[in-house]
């Protein structure tokens, strides 16, 4: 395998198993790798060096970084249903059939035709397309189409997401964000005291740097401490140890959400396992260790593959046994390439050179690295990279402070060019808190400062470098953060490090360009890789006037996309910073959001999707109406039976007959899920008094009443049957999409309003199923179930009783809303299904049969009973013709708004009947109504319509509808217009009820 | 025609979405780490006290179950077949369970609507609260995915019940006694346990296929109704 793998060192590399390979596909061609690499690994391994192009100019570009900064080596992971766009090679963990493609090219990697852009890429720089496609004016609709198709990164599969992901909550005394030296450090600490633990980490294993670099602790090498750390934990019962988990936002309260890859290293996953898992914990104490990111140099053709992080090489080659170059440079303004040159050497490498921006390094790792005959070229720059598909080359010549040195270039040939810029501490997570950065000039980063008293930062994400620090510093922190949450004490001890030191770095990224260079001049040089922003377009918004960091970032795009800056801001802000001259903490930086690295949103919505998207309420009935093929409509979060179609039946065919069946014989409905609340207490009649327009407390036991409810401001919120059980018990009935604010209302005015009131209510819309039956039958039907007389003079119109319904214990009420003569009967939900399908069975044996929604709406518009879209927030009881429910003796909720002369106007829209004058033609819900829709425009609206029907007895479509000065038009013939088909219907406005209005079927 | 009807439980425990979900026997094992039971027959009392009838209340709840309700909030008692839980300022639910014969339990139950009567709003819940019943070696960690309470063993013991919103859906979750669980390292504060999870009979199938969800990894057995 070692041989297929030519940049494989056959020692080194702790993270890979050799005797695990494992073969992958990228961009179609076979690749192996070993368990434990990275796809980024994996390939730099087998001498790949161009895994993508870049977004504007397509430029080649290589692997970058060696973590979730990653700004290159973006994939689409997977294929199919499964394909994941924009997915980090360098957190790809490989696995057995693994698929990647690389993105941004077409038709290939090799030769991408977009590439021209780059030759004409003079006339790309920031604010391009924003300049350029404004004109003419209207055009852009065009543009944007074809410039969709050059731009964007990845692209998503198109299909349903074939897998499941879910979330998981936690409470803990301590969360330590960052399993590197100082997070585990301070887990252990905390761990000790039995305080409750989560550690989190984004990479695959715990251990941050401590895996990519070769440290002593103890006197012995790093991994025997990582290993007795990460066990010690792992047997604690009180620890939380999350790899593979990235914390991306910091909320209120030391809230904390992660996101855990669970099973995104494998091609299916385990169909007993989410993909990914979204946690939130909510901390005592929260510890940042979150480390920090290493920065590039801006000099020209920076971007080519071969180019970079210095600490990305020595990570690939200590971590994978990956060594990128067979000749490396090493271009630094800070110590720690020094480390990467003796990584280098000591695994037989060879380096270059070391080109320092600082003038006179000293430290004793500079020593050490010269001392073993690299040369090391001290305040010199690397002007410029070579090379035509991958680096070749670089230039270097001496440093002339911020301007174009002079001379000639020396040429060091390599084929990698390691760079640091310095360590920046990833700040994102502190950040979001809201508290404060503060500049660091010496080194020219931003550390965090002022953090919430129940928060802190540790380690590299302070800006501390040496691991000695990092390890006491996190100790100290999880014994403090365990003292601050649990009130225990704790104690810990502290390892021994030997580190070499660092010593200090130079806060200059910005490189100077040096001499032109034939075709190319003088060369691009790169800020953000991700979005092709160069030091020339940073400039280019300073100079049009965009000064302040969030207007450079959409000016210029910096700082976007997946990476969201996290290799680019803070050289970008420090260019700005020099152009304003001004100091980079006056500049600042863009608001650090949520999340860090990207969320699939499959995470977020977690099981709440495909059949669990919302919480389905069923009744009891249910599978009743499913079995007997009743097509569903969903009515706030309960489904309920639509229609009953028989085959070859349309809706309007099933409603048509559900309705005449039902005025002719008997129907029968299932009613659950209307909101039942019951009502107990001294006060109860008084307080239904008040939230009633109309009076209960004289109501008799034993009977139901209708009643509105008004809100506040004398708008209509509810209406329903109430009816008396007991001298102070009732039960009230609201509307099915109303059943719960109309509770919380109540508890509200019981809480605050009146707390004086002696009353309990309760919902109980659960325990009861309910049914309506209907129809000149009804009575025939019911007596054989009831244990009750219920002869029209013993069981009039509005009577409740309790009975026994088949020997069960059930409530019976003579009310309607189909305007038939008809009862409901409740009994407790489990009887519901059997005791619905006995009713059903006898309704159908008089002829009648079961119906849904759409029969019930019919026979409430015939009858002029006002619904939902009547009831829609804007109508008071008078505009609904509901006035003779205004109590006069009573005062009641938003009684004294009824009275403002707005709502006595005569214009108001008032609800009307409409019929179409032809008497055959449709008329359609939503319509405006108008006198003349050929009037010019703006055409006066005088209402619409607000519910349609075909009635199956008066043979003609009807319609409700709410209209200017409603039934003083009565007769009126009126358009009712739908624009947005071109339609229009003549209507005559007529009573809104249609059929019965005398009532004469109801009472029997 | 009279004929006694029968009831019909909430939950359908060979749903569709079920069956796809929980066919295969190594999901399906006897080393299931979380066991799913609905627990259809109980009956639920709710008893809220009307104004300044609280004391007297709770003595006669104590009095006839010879055990007092909780005085604290979101706690619950137990005695023989029944469960007291406090579901807000005074204000509990007494659940009774049947077997083969009515219980003394349910029987006591049935006379506090008699005693209490003008001392308290008492509604009957049995057939629109749906209970499951929750237990195994992962039992907390479950809970812990669709509910954001704390369910550590050191906050959510036998003795405490809650309010809470399990994915969307409004429950009550009670703890009840079970043996001491075994220790293991981890994650430990969120294995073993037994809990009852109430909720409103609409969305049981719902909840019920949602705990079996959040279950599956840690292998999930559906028991039958009791």
């Amino acid at each position: 395998m070692i041989q297929d793998q030519p940049r494989r060192h056959n020692m080194i590399g702790g993270a890979i198993d050799r005797d695990k390979p494992i073969t992958f596909k990228f961009d179609g061609e076979k690749y192996f790798g070993f368990e434990g690499d990275t796809l980024a690994s994996a390939l730099l391994a087998n001498g790949v060096s161009t895994v993508g192009r870049s977004f504007k100019y397509h430029r080649r570009r290589g692997v970058f970084s060696i973590g979730s900064e990653e700004p290159n080596a973006l994939c689409i992971l997977r294929e199919g249903a499964r394909a994941e766009p924009n997915t980090r090679m360098t957190q790809v963990e490989i696995y057995p059939g693994l698929v990647a493609k690389s993105q941004n090219r077409w038709p290939s990697l090799d030769w991408d035709l977009l590439s021209v852009n780059s030759l004409v890429s003079p006339f790309l720089a920031a604010g391009f397309y924003y300049k350029t496609f404004m004109r003419p004016k209207g055009f852009w609709e065009k543009y944007e189409v074809l410039i969709r198709k050059a731009a964007g990164l990845g692209t998503a599969s198109g299909e349903a997401d074939p897998d499941r992901y879910e979330k998981a909550h936690r409470h803990v005394d301590v969360l330590i964000v960052g399993a590197g030296p100082a997070g585990l450090a301070a887990a252990k600490a905390a761990m000790q005291t039995g305080a409750r633990v989560a550690i989190l980490d984004e990479r695959e294993a715990p251990g941050g740097w401590l895996r990519f670099d070769r440290e002593l602790i103890d006197a012995a090498p790093s991994d025997v401490w990582l290993d007795e750390a990460v066990e010690s934990l792992r047997a604690s019962g009180n620890v939380l140890l999350l790899t593979r988990t990235t914390a991306f936002g910091y909320y209120d309260h030391n809230f904390v959400a992660a996101v855990e890859r669970v099973q995104d290293h494998s091609a299916v996953p385990d169909p007993s396992k989410p993909r990914q898992r979204l946690w939130t914990f909510r901390a005592k104490r929260v510890i940042l260790a979150t480390g920090s990111i290493e920065q590039p140099l801006a000099f020209a053709d920076n971007d080519l593959p071969g180019v970079m992080l210095a600490g990305a090489v020595r990570g690939y080659l200590n971590a994978y046994g990956v060594t990128p170059g067979r000749k490396t440079v090493l271009f630094t303004n800070n110590d720690s390439a020094y480390r990467t040159a003796l990584d280098i050497l000591m695994a037989g490498g060879a380096v270059e050179a070391i080109v320092d921006m600082r003038a006179n390094p000293s430290s004793a790792m500079m020593r050490a690295v010269r001392d073993l005959g690299v040369p090391v070229y001290s305040d010199s720059i690397v002007t410029r990279a070579r090379g035509g598909r991958a680096l070749t080359a670089c230039d270097v010549m001496p440093r002339n402070g911020d301007q174009m040195p002079g001379g000639r270039p020396v040429t060091v040939e390599c084929d990698t060019l390691g760079v640091s810029g310095g360590w920046s501490p990833a700040v994102h997570l502190h950040s979001q808190t809201g508290a404060p950065l503060t500049w660091r000039e010496a080194d020219g980063v931003f550390v965090p400062t002022d953090a919430p008293h129940n928060c802190v930062s540790i380690g590299a994400a302070t800006g501390m470098h040496d691991l000695s620090d990092c390890l006491n510093m996190g100790s100290a922190a999880g014994t403090q953060a365990t003292v601050g949450a649990t009130g225990r004490a704790a104690v810990s001890a502290t390892p021994d490090v030997f580190s070499l030191r660092e010593e200090q770095a130079m806060p200059i990224r910005e490189i100077p360009l040096g001499p032109a260079v034939g075709l190319s001049g003088r060369g691009k040089r790169f800020v953000d890789l991700q979005n092709d922003v160069t030091v020339e377009d940073i400039k280019l918004a300073h100079q049009e006037g965009f000064v302040s960091v969030e207007h450079m970032k959409r000016y210029t795009t910096l700082g976007m996309a997946t990476d969201q800056g996290k290799t680019s801001n803070l050289t970008a802000l420090t260019i700005m910073a020099r152009q304003r001259g001004v100091s980079p903490d006056k500049v600042g930086t863009t608001k650090f959001r949520p999340p860090y690295t990207p969320v699939a949103i499959g995470a977020i919505a977690g099981q709440e999707r495909g059949a669990h998207y919302r919480p389905l309420r069923r009744t009891p009935m249910d599978a009743w109406h499913a079995a007997r093929g009743a097509v569903f409509q969903n009515t706030a979060l309960w489904r309920r039976p639509h229609y009953y179609p028989k085959t070859g039946e349309t809706i309007d065919d099933a409603s048509a007959r559900e309705v005449l069946a039902t005025r002719q014989t008997v129907g029968v409905c299932d009613v659950t899920t209307l909101g039942k609340i019951d009502i107990q207490g001294p006060d109860a009649a008084l307080f239904l008094n008040r939230v009633y327009t109309n009076g209960f407390a004289k109501l008799p036991i034993g009977k139901a009443r209708y009643g509105v409810m008004v809100r506040e401001d004398g708008m209509v919120f509810d209406d329903g049957v109430t009816s008396r059980l007991g001298e102070t018990q009732y039960l009230m009935t609201t509307t099915t999409g109303n059943a719960g604010p109309v509770l919380s209302k109540l508890e509200f005015y019981l809480q605050t309003v009146w707390p004086d009131l002696d009353v309990q209510v309760t919902s109980v819309t659960e325990q009861w199923a309910c049914f309506s039956i209907a129809g000149p039958k009804s009575r025939d039907l019911l007596s054989g179930f009831v244990d009750l007389d219920i002869s029209d003079a013993a069981f009039p119109f509005m009577a409740v009783a309790a009975c026994t319904f088949a020997g069960v214990p059930a409530r019976l009420f003579r009310i309607s809303f189909s305007g038939e003569r008809a009862y409901e009967v409740a009994v407790p939900s489990d009887y519901g299904e059997e005791a619905w399908s006995l009713v059903v069975a006898e309704a159908e044996r008089l002829g009648g049969c079961a119906y849904g929604l759409e029969a019930l709406g019919t026979m409430r518009i015939e009858k002029g009973h006002v619904a939902g879209t009547e009831l829609n927030g804007q109508t008071t009881p008078s505009d609904l013709g509901l006035d003779g429910f205004l109590s006069s003796k009573k005062s009641f909720i938003g009684k004294a708004m009824l009275d403002r002369p707005a709502y006595q106007s005569t214009n108001r829209q008032k609800l009307v009947g409409l019929k179409p004058v032809d008497g055959k033609t449709p008329i359609k819900a939503g319509a405006q109504i108008v006198e003349d829709p050929y009037a010019p425009r703006p055409v006066p609206m005088l209402g619409h319509v607000t519910a349609v029907a075909y009635s199956p007895e008066l043979q003609s479509p009807i319609a409700l509808a709410l209209v200017a000065g409603g039934l003083d038009r009565l007769g009126d013939t009126l358009h009712a217009a739908y624009p947005l088909l071109g339609e229009t219907v003549l209507v005559e406005v007529v009573s809104p009820h249609f059929l019965d209005p005398e009532g004469e079927r109801m009472h029997g | 025609m009279v004929r006694i009807l029968q009831r019909r439980p909430a939950i359908d425990t060979a749903s569709p979405f079920l069956q796809s979900h929980i066919s295969s026997d190594r999901v399906y094992s006897e080393q299931a780490g979380v066991i799913l039971q609905p627990r259809p027959k109980l009956s639920i009392l709710q008893i809220a006290a009307f104004k300044g009838r609280g004391p007297e209340v709770r003595r006669v709840i104590e009095a006839t179950m010879d055990t007092a309700p909780s005085d604290t909030p979101n706690g619950s008692v137990w005695g023989d077949g029944f469960r007291i839980l406090w579901v807000g300022p005074e204000a509990y639910w007494l659940v009774t369970e049947d077997g083969e014969t009515e219980s003394l339990a349910s029987r006591l139950a049935v006379s506090l609507f008699d005693t209490l009567a003008q001392k308290a709003a008492l509604t009957d819940q049995g057939h629109g609260r749906t209970c499951i019943r929750i237990s195994g070696a992962h039992a907390r960690a479950v809970l812990a995915k669709g509910s954001t309470l704390d369910f550590h063993r050191s906050a959510f013991a036998p003795g405490a019940c809650a309010q809470t919103a399990f994915l969307g859906v409004s429950v009550l979750i009670d703890c009840a006694p079970s043996a001491a669980p075994d220790y293991s390292g981890g994650d430990a504060g969120f294995g073993y346990g037994v809990f009852d999870l109430y909720t409103a009979r609409s969305s049981a199938q719902h909840v019920f296929e949602s705990l079996a969800e959040a279950s599956l990894e840690f292998g999930v057995k559906i028991e039958a109704e009791t």
